[in-house]
């Protein structure tokens, strides 16, 4: 039996953010909202630990203006209960303050042993919450997370790093990042979604956890978002294969992408 | 009782009291057939009050299909196998009966109907229908080891039930000539076969004594063997016999049209706080009395097997190979007094590819003899795993492009603003624009997204505009309607599309869909009644015919390439529009259409039906590429379709093997607007 907290974020559905087209930033507010796509995997990871070892999953999440269909999403996948935390002062929050807001909320729910978390967030990937959230606690943490199996009472993880494959043990109560490769997330049927309505949200203010100014205030400024405008040459070469290879050669070289 | 009127002498070769011993011996045998009839009617669980609704349809279905056999005999072989057989037990069955008739009732009222000229034709009618039941097991032979047909397959029970049946027929003729060795008659030869059969013995000069010891043994074999055979009937494939007439008769309980799914619930009436879960079938217990009845009517003929495009691709499913598996689990799991069946995909009866593999074509319902839909059992039990969620990467990312973007594609709805605003340029229309449009003309998620696609929509709108048809588009505001989210088994999100279009249709007052993709046109058809949403929806070739038909339109260039059509499943055989493709390709073409071998009814998938075009199982063979070979045989040089996804599939077919250079893939509104120019 292992109680199991998920924190799942709300975030644009990135591939439906359109710059402006003049000012060229993302315009956040017109794509739908999603939860992020590594946190569905940790849902599925949670809910598969759950289906073998038994226990609870609880889901948290903490932003601005959160939608209540979206969590009850993640109920309909199958977690027992939900806490969120709804408040404009989160729209900044970067992650130092989603973790304080997490860590609070987190304390509030009482007994768990595992935290399960995205390895980075869809739209801003900043791969900082998991990390943070475990120094709060000062509890060990695992990152880019593949397989995981709790093992003589701990927990034991596959990490993707650039060399390979790490497996690692860690003690619980722990915090684990995943990433996309760990599964296929399971996808609620709408009648499940209705039906997760049975499902307890506890919505809890900000100001109930008791954070202070300084937990609440970013530490990063994020001054301009702008979107890259690239624009083809469109330059056509004609000719017998020798020659265009020649010709392009040549192009490459003067414009310093390759070095003679 | 000799005399000189011809009369049956029932038992005279036999001792006196074998009547009365005989019907001893004969109950516990009619104990244990009733007992089985009793178990299997527990085992469907049938609702009695269903039993007498629409009844004139279903005696209809049942005089057809169980009693004249009309789908069976649509196979020349096979048919005339079964049609011998089934005649000549039928026919020995009544013989038996008058016998019964005249013997155990009538001869106690000292009257008799089995004498004289009567008997005379009797017993030479039966001796001929006897030669049936033999003509039609000696097909069976053939078919099984001269022409060794692939979909027939072995099991023990199959050898026993022929033997039990070559042995009746064997014997009924041995003891009609020993009877008329030991006892000649002067109307012998009116039992012809057994005439001859007591000649051969007479060429032997068998031992009076022995024939009769013989005969004797025989008679209460021959018994044996008939009651044996009709007390495990219901413990045996025999039971079809019988499970064919009840599944004939409750077939109508069933949409006749295997493109209508059932509607078991409707969202926007469901109260979530209280709804049941519950959803497809993942036990034989989750199928309905009705469907639990089918699976005892498959003889295993392999009829559908034979015409699945997801079997002749060597994917995992055959339709035959589910009614077989879950006829096997009800008989199984309902033997265990264990209570409730089991899981079908957990206990491994089911690969859930199996499922995933259908395309929907609905080549099995229209080939099995009995009325059974393997279909419809493949499609609950996808509803079963749909809801459950556990679905691969592509499934998943097709779902969840239609609950987030609302086109299977997940492309964002601005993808195809381009391709608007070029309509627009051509003169098109939205409904917001033109409200008093006759025809919504439905563009479809294909067309609207895929560069190939787009070209079916650019000829129609030549085609409307050169006939003067006055005709409006959703534009932006289209979304799916909803087909392969239903298909997949997402009830859910295919009646929440569903709503949100009637609701849109209703806005804009439409009544009359025109659409140019067969899976957008049988769900509106066959599925948003249902929903509420009632409409006249036409298919592109229909209209395209009426407008050639009233001259509206005129062709001018005529074609110089050969033609071959493909029939689209959820046209032709699903929706029976079969003749309108053809005379509109008739009319461009004429002498230069030629037909493949399967067609109309009877035509092959292309592979993308039942949200297949949006995942993967595990083949040997794509159903597009056996269909694209089919067409090449042809000589044709133009494949034409009347399906955006057909399109999609032969063309990617025709590089697949590498045949872009030889064969053309054209959907006919393209063929008919070339001719316009
Ligand atoms: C490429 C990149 C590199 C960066 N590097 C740095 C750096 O080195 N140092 C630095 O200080 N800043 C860095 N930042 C900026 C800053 O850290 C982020 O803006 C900030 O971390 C925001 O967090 P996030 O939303 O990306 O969440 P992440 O930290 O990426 O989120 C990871 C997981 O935490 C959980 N989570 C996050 N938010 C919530 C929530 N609201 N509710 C519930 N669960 C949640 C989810 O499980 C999520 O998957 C970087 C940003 C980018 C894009
Ligand atoms: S509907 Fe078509 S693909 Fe599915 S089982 Fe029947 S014949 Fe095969
Ligand atoms: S389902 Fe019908 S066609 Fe298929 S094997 Fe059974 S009886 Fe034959």
């Amino acid at each position: 039996m292992v109680d199991i907290i998920v924190c799942l974020k709300q975030t644009a559905d990135v591939n439906q953010v359109r710059p402006h087209p003049e000012t060229l930033e993302p315009q956040l507010g017109q794509a739908p909202r999603k939860i992020s796509d590594f946190d569905l995997n940790a849902l599925e990871e949670a809910l598969r630990i759950k289906e073998k070892h038994g226990g609870r999953v609880v889901a948290v999440c903490v932003g601005h203006d959160i939608q209540q269909l979206l969590i009850r999403e993640a109920l309909a996948m199958g977690a027992d209960e939900a806490y969120v935390v709804s408040d404009p002062r989160l729209e900044k929050a970067d992650g130092l303050v989603t973790a304080e807001t997490l860590a609070a909320l987190i304390k509030k729910i009482g007994k768990w042993d595992l935290i399960l978390c995205g390895e980075a967030s869809l739209d801003e990937s900043a791969y900082q919450t998991g990390p943070r959230l475990a120094e709060i606690f000062n509890i060990p943490h695992i990152t880019y997370a593949v397989r995981a199996e709790l093992e003589d009472g701990g927990i034991k993880v596959w990490k993707a790093m650039e060399g390979g494959i790490h497996v690692v043990k860690a003690s619980l109560p722990a915090v684990l990042a995943v990433g996309l490769e760990i599964n296929t997330p399971r996808l609620p049927s709408l009648l499940m979604i209705r039906a997760a309505s049975r499902k307890p949200i506890h919505e809890v203010k900000l100001s109930e956890l008791g954070l202070s100014e300084e937990q609440l205030t970013p530490a990063v400024e994020t001054l301009q978002v702008k979107a890259l405008k690239v624009e083809r040459r469109r330059i056509t070469l004609e000719g017998e294969p020798e020659e265009l290879a020649q010709k392009l050669a040549e192009i490459l070289v003067q414009e310093g992408l390759v070095k003679k | 009782m000799s005399s000189d009127i011809p009369v049956r002498e029932t038992y005279r070769l036999m001792p006196p009291g074998t009547d009365v011993i005989m019907y001893i011996v004969l109950i516990p045998f009619a104990a244990l057939f009733l007992y089985g009839i009793y178990r299997r009617v527990r085992v469907y669980g049938v609702e009695w009050p269903e039993l007498f609704r629409d009844f004139p349809t279903r005696m209809g279905n049942l005089v057809r299909y169980a009693l004249l056999q009309r789908k069976v005999v649509r196979e020349k072989t096979a048919g005339a196998m079964h049609l011998l057989i089934y005649s000549g037990i039928i026919a020995l069955l009544i013989a038996t009966t008058l016998v019964f008739i005249d013997y155990d009732i009538l001869r106690n009222f000292n009257q008799s109907i089995l004498r004289g000229q009567f008997y005379l034709f009797y017993e030479a009618i039966f001796d001929f229908m006897g030669l049936l039941l033999l003509a039609g097991l000696a097909i069976l032979l053939y078919r099984r080891f001269i022409a060794r047909e692939r979909r027939l397959r072995w099991k023990d029970e199959y050898l026993l039930i022929f033997l039990g049946l070559f042995f009746l027929g064997i014997t009924g003729y041995i003891l009609e000539g020993l009877r008329l060795y030991i006892a000649p008659r002067p109307w012998g030869s009116w039992s012809f076969v057994g005439k001859a059969v007591s000649d051969l013995f007479a060429a032997f000069s068998l031992d009076l004594g022995a024939a009769l010891g013989a005969y004797r043994a025989l008679w209460w074999a021959h018994a044996l063997v008939t009651f044996t055979m009709v007390a495990l009937l219901p413990y045996s494939s025999l039971l079809h016999v019988l499970a064919t007439f009840g599944n004939a008769y409750f077939s109508a309980l069933r949409d006749p049209n295997p493109g209508k799914m059932p509607t078991p619930f409707r969202i926007d009436q469901l109260d979530p706080e209280t709804a049941e879960i519950k959803l497809g079938a993942r036990s034989v217990d989750d199928f309905s009395w009705r469907q639990r009845l089918g699976l005892d009517a498959c003889t295993d003929c392999g009829r559908c097997e034979a015409a699945c495009p997801a079997f002749a691709s060597g994917t995992p499913l055959s339709p035959r190979m589910i009614v077989q598996k879950l006829r096997e689990e009800m008989w199984y799991s309902k033997d265990k007094m264990d209570g409730g069946a089991r899981d079908l995909f957990a206990a491994g009866i089911i690969e859930e590819d199996e499922v995933w593999a259908c395309t929907t074509c609905a080549a099995c319902v229209e080939a099995c003899p009995v009325l059974i839909s393997p279909l419809e059992y493949i499609l609950e039990m996808r509803r079963a795993l749909t809801l459950e969620g556990k679905l691969d990467k592509r499934k998943t990312t097709m779902l969840t492009n239609l609950s987030r973007l609302y086109n299977p594609y997940g492309l964002p709805q601005h993808e195809r603003e381009q391709f608007l605003q070029e309509l627009r340029s051509m003169g098109v229309k939205t409904l917001a624009e033109n409200p008093e449009a006759e025809y919504l003309y439905w563009i479809g998620c294909a067309s609207s997204y895929d560069a190939r696609s787009r070209e079916i929509v650019r000829s129609m709108v030549k085609i409307l505009q050169a006939a003067g048809v006055c005709f409006a588009i959703l534009g932006e505001e289209e979304l799916c309607t909803g087909d392969p989210a239903r298909r997949i088994g997402e009830e859910g999100r295919f009646q929440e599309l569903a709503l949100t279009n009637i609701e849109l249709f209703k806005n804009y007052n439409v009544r009359k869909i025109l659409t140019h993709c067969p899976h957008c046109f049988n769900t509106f058809k066959n599925e948003y009644p249902d929903l509420g949403g009632n409409y006249t929806v036409i298919h592109h070739t229909q209209l395209i015919g009426e407008l050639l038909r009233s001259g509206r339109i005129k062709p001018k260039r005529p074609l110089a390439e050969r033609l071959t059509l493909h029939d689209s499943c959820y046209l032709g055989r699903i929706n029976g529009i079969i003749e309108e493709p053809r005379m509109i390709i008739n009319s461009v073409a004429g002498d230069r259409f030629v037909e493949m071998q399967r067609i109309g009814r009877r035509s092959f998938c292309c592979g993308a039906g039942g949200a297949n075009y949006w995942y993967e199982v595990k083949r040997e063979n794509r159903e597009s590429v056996i269909r694209l070979n089919e067409a090449m045989n042809t000589g044709a040089s133009t494949m034409v379709v009347e399906c955006p996804y057909c399109l999609q599939m032969f063309n990617d077919a025709t590089r697949i093997v590498g045949a872009e250079e030889k064969i053309k893939l054209k959907d006919i509104s393209e063929v008919v607007a070339e001719t316009l120019e």
